[in-house]
């Protein structure tokens, strides 16, 4: 077993790995950017670096910086968590060639499904259901795309071959949009992931998303842990998850699970990772992508199966045999997931940035909160709007949605906009109850989080916090506004000051 | 006796007078909100926190100052609130903040494209620029038609909130 991992990633799901590894008896070492010097994933670890650098692409983005970082505490293996280089086949490369292990899929098979059009041809020949499309990316060729998607008939979705995250993606509606479309779609792919790529399949309407989490050992064991649904999105983008999908029956839930476990063997697969598939309005349902790392959402799978999924990722790197058969899994109650955004749902969920003035996740029976902010910090523009994913487990659906609900009006945050009122909003709507759910609820719905009646309360409160009732300087305690900027030195000054409009 | 005209975003502006009624353990209050007056009760818990209990119930809050005014936090909804002394500044949608006729960054951020040119005219919501924050892209209009006056941001900087991205000619 591992005596020292390195977390290449900082935020809340550093803080969750540094849980296990601490658990297991793992001496956890943290990485840091210049503003996350003070960041609750250092203050958890065992050992931290300072990478020096702001931004990701200098700090967490830094493979020969990660590397030494790791080589200079050690460590004997490497988490690289979600995002930043998770599924960078060349930083799991130089984790080897270093003598570090990654805890993730082999270099190979990242690189194979990190182009999502070789992951599909590579699932197509293994029997699994694709989309209909045309996979041959051209480098910004309109005319070549224009012809294939009249071909595949509009609407389509453009999609970067590097993708993920609904990044570089867009609908295009009629040949008109095409051109522009494919224009921003290449500039946003190319700012993301340093390629531009893009290729073009049919556009399904109203689809639902839903995943399965695979995993797979070096001993030739593969398993799924079932479903989540991940169908409440904005801008790709998915906010709400849960396990299990209201719209699977057993029999759906079964076919799935098994052309997941069959991609998984097509393809070779070890350690976590996720098959991403739409269901159609008619239950079919197809492959999207893998993604070849532990998933933002994987605490509603570890809620209703009981399992640690970064313990299990750890063991498996280890060489060691998975912890569970297919046999031993049992998908148990339902989990709800609701991910907490610095962002403006009525602006458009422009994320926004801002100091943190009170941060008081809630607590109680069946929820649980990944977080990764400490009151105090500052959210900037250098890093993903993630503060925190609250996760919820109940008996039965109903429940469930119930405790997600109450413990998102008991969710505190001052300083900086978030997206909590939005949340309760959409898992109160009584359309998310009868789980008729899809990814463009949100804008069938006119789901935004905005315009509500401002209670009388909310003016007595104010009031008495203007009268000086509340304390020396009413709540007033940080620094004055635009202080920040000499103090830690970004370059935002007053903006980073938290506004609502 | 606290005294003042204030308006949450979103509401209309609301006369609000506190006036203590009596010492000791309870802090009770008489308040009146225009022409609504009822007794409200005040405990506080720490800095900028506390419960207030109207009509028997009661209701949590937190509250943080900062120059322009107070964020609260009542039920997980967060309103702001300001001390108001004539009729507001007009906002409009879109993305973009229109002061008058300027179109400024909605977020810190990047310029990534400049798409108006000094001089030229431009259709209510036609995309003006696009810069990116936060690794996405915000393409930004105004709600109206007009003319682009001077362009004051280049291709490539990183802008603050609420900074001048164009001036503009046109009819708020």
């Amino acid at each position: 077993m591992f005596r020292k991992v390195l977390i290449a990633n900082r935020g809340e799901i550093a803080v969750r790995v540094t849980q296990t590894l601490q658990e297991m008896g793992i001496t956890a070492v943290a990485v840091f950017s210049d503003p996350d010097r003070t960041a609750l994933h250092v203050l958890r670890a065992d050992e931290a670096h300072a990478l020096g650098g702001t931004s990701a692409s200098e700090t967490y983005l830094d493979i020969s910086k990660l590397i030494a970082a790791a080589k200079h505490h050690g460590c004997d293996a490497v988490h690289p968590g979600y995002g930043f280089l998770s599924e960078n086949a060349a930083f799991a490369r130089a984790c080897g060639a270093a003598g570090l292990t990654f805890i993730g899929p082999t270099p190979e098979v990242i690189a194979a499904m990190g182009d999502k059009i070789v992951a599909k041809r590579t699932v197509a020949a293994a029997g699994v259901p694709i989309v209909p499309g045309w996979l041959d990316a051209g480098d910004g060729d309109v005319a070549a795309l224009r012809r294939a998607a009249e071909e595949i008939g509009y609407p389509v979705l453009l999609k970067a071959a590097a993708g993920g995250g609904g990044k570089g993606m867009r609908v295009v509606r009629q040949a008109a949009e095409l051109a522009g479309a494919l224009d921003a779609a290449a500039r946003e792919a190319n700012s993301a992931f340093g390629d531009a790529r893009i290729f073009v399949e049919k556009y399904i309407e109203r689809p639902r998303h839903v995943e399965v989490q695979i995993f797979g050992d070096t001993h030739g064991q593969v398993v799924h842990l079932f479903e989540r649904e991940c169908s409440i999105q904005r801008r790709h983008q998915k906010i709400i998850e849960e396990s299990p999908s209201p719209a699977l029956d057993p029999a759906l839930r079964e076919a799935m699970g098994t052309a997941a476990v069959r991609a998984a063997q097509a393809m070779g697969y070890t350690n976590a990772g996720t098959c991403e598939f739409i269901v159609a309005p008619d239950g079919q349902f197809y492959f999207l992508e893998v993604n070849t790392r532990l998933q933002v959402e994987h605490p509603v799978t570890e809620l209703v199966t009981r399992q640690d999924l970064v313990r299990a990722q750890v063991l498996v790197a280890a060489g060691e045999r998975l912890p569970f058969a297919q046999g031993d899994l049992r998908q148990e109650g339902h989990a709800l997931e609701a991910r907490v955004y610095a962002e403006d749902p009525a602006r458009g969920f422009l994320p926004a940035t801002g100091h943190v003035r009170r941060f008081m996740p809630p607590v109680g029976a069946n929820i649980r909160v990944d977080a990764g902010i400490l009151p105090g910090c500052e959210v900037t523009v250098h890093y993903d709007p993630l503060l925190a994913k609250l996760i919820v487990w109940g008996q039965e659906r109903p429940t469930a949605i119930a405790r997600m609900a109450w413990a998102l009006e008991r969710f505190v945050v001052l300083g900086v906009t978030t997206n909590i009122a939005f949340l309760r909003d959409v898992v109160t709507h009584p359309a998310f109850r009868a789980g008729a759910l899809h990814t463009h609820f949100l804008e069938e719905h006119g789901l935004t989080g905005g315009a509500v009646e401002v209670p009388q309360e909310a003016l007595l409160a104010a009031a008495f916090a203007l009268k000086g009732a509340l304390g020396g300087r009413g709540g007033a305690d940080g620094p004055a506004p635009g202080a920040g900027a000499k103090r830690d030195g970004t370059p935002f000054g007053s903006a980073a000051r938290w506004r609502n409009v | 006796m606290f005294k003042a005209l204030l308006q949450a975003a979103g509401g209309p502006p609301v006369a609000v007078t506190l006036e203590r009624t009596a010492a000791g353990q309870a802090d009770t209050h008489r308040a009146q909100l225009d022409d609504r007056a009822f007794e409200v009760e005040l405990q506080q818990i720490g800095e900028g926190a506390g419960w207030l209990r109207l009509h028997e119930r009661i209701v949590p809050f937190y509250t943080q100052r900062d120059a322009r005014g107070v964020q609260v936090w009542i039920a997980g909804r967060t309103y702001f609130v300001e001390t108001v002394a004539r009729t507001p500044q007009r906002r409009a949608g879109g993305g973009a903040v229109v002061a008058r006729d300027v179109l400024t960054a909605p977020m810190p951020g990047t310029i990534l494209k400049l798409l108006a040119a000094p001089g030229a005219a431009f259709a209510a919501h036609a995309p003006l620029v696009i810069m990116e924050s936060m690794k996405m892209e915000l393409t930004l209009s105004m709600p109206h038609a007009g003319r682009v006056e001077a362009v004051t941001c280049r291709v490539g900087q990183l802008v603050e909130l609420g900074a001048t991205l164009l001036r503009l000619e046109g009819q708020p």
